[in-house]
């Protein structure tokens, strides 16, 4: 009898403690409540500090969109049951015109992340302007997701998922790699080719 | 030396139904229990079903005490480790937990003491891998 006690005791301990795997399984890597705010500090050519913040949400062609607003940019992401979509419109110049390619759904984040998963999209479009038929591709990739933790301004995240993004506009690419915390959201952005790097100062999520 | 084993067995096969408005899961597994001299019941779990865009898969071994309520209704409260993991498109991720389930047996009289068949209604409180499911189960006791 005392020795089924104590192994209640044990497992009743052990169930108060705090496990990584649950905290991966149930944490948002990605909250998006309106008031959200996140401060990085950019390091690049030039250095200062730039707000995030989910200012609203709008709905556009039936979809609600959520609004988020960096350093006098508007983002729109779409948020569905296990993925985060980042939606992005397509422009190009040529001879000196703005000429609009289309508004696509870029899948940004699945969530919950997994360790070592990827995924891709490829995008071609096309567009009549002034006699010619201009085209445009864009593909985007995202693998090497990896599970991670790091010290950002002596604060220790944890079950961190790091991730890179590629995208190959044309003939250029880009690659970023992308933190993501739980219950934080992103905290850390690097651009190798740009020598840019965002690092979260501080944040404020709404429950 | 000598080891005396006493045996009971139990099997009950269930299926579950899912809890909470958001939940689309449709987890179903099976239990084994037995139970020895001292009434101590242990109860294996197994269940996987799609949730989301990925699935989850629970694996685990639960023990228990069974108390009679009267002669055809029992409670077991049991306690116990299971291995949760999750997976998607061949990524894949897991944990272990300690669980805690409590199940109600409802058995049919036979007219055998040896034999008897019942129902049983569990409910698993796993709230940390996003889970709370409750099994119906039927099966048998010798």
């Amino acid at each position: 009898m005392k020795k089924s006690a104590l192994i209640f005791l044990i497992l009743g301990l052990a169930s108060g403690c705090k496990n990584s795997f649950s905290v991966r399984m149930t944490s948002d890597y990605f909250p998006l409540k309106v008031g959200n705010t996140w401060l990085f500090d950019v390091k690049g050519d030039n250095n200062y500090r730039l707000e995030m913040k989910v200012t609203g949400t709008q709905i556009s062609q039936g979809d609600s969109l959520i609004i988020v607003e960096s350093g006098g940019e508007i983002h729109l992401f779409q948020r569905k049951t296990g993925i985060v979509n980042k939606v992005r419109e397509l422009y190009t110049t040529y001879e000196g015109e703005k000429v609009f390619f289309g508004t696509f759904y870029e899948p940004y984040l699945l969530l919950p992340p997994l360790e070592g998963e990827n995924w891709e999209r490829e995008f071609n479009f096309s567009s009549f302007h002034s006699g010619e038929n201009l085209e445009k591709s864009l593909f985007i990739s995202v693998d090497s997701v990896t599970q991670t933790s790091i010290i950002l301004n002596s604060e220790n995240y944890e079950n961190v998922y790091r991730i890179r993004r590629t995208i190959v506009e044309d003939n250029d690419s880009t690659v970023e790699y992308e933190w993501f915390a739980p219950d934080v959201g992103l905290i850390r952005k690097e651009v190798p080719a740009d020598s840019l790097i965002w690092e979260l100062v501080s944040y404020q999520i709404n429950e | 030396m000598s080891i005396i084993l006493l045996l009971g067995f139990n099997l009950f096969v269930s299926s579950s139904v899912p809890q909470g408005s958001a939940s689309t899961d449709t987890p179903s597994g099976f239990s084994l229990m037995m139970g020895g001299e001292y009434k101590i019941n242990y109860d294996i779990i197994v269940s996987q079903y799609s949730r989301d865009n990925y699935d989850v898969n629970i694996y685990g071994i639960l023990a228990g005490k069974e108390l009679f309520l009267g002669q055809k209704l029992s409670i077991l409260p049991e306690m116990g480790m299971v291995k949760a993991g999750r997976s998607r498109e061949g990524s894949s991720d897991s944990g272990y937990f300690p669980l805690f389930v409590i199940r109600f047996a409802y058995l049919i009289s036979t007219g055998s003491s040896t034999f008897q068949i019942g129902f049983s209604l569990r409910e698993v409180f796993n709230e940390k891998i996003g889970t709370d499911f409750l099994d119906f189960g039927i099966g048998f006791r010798m």
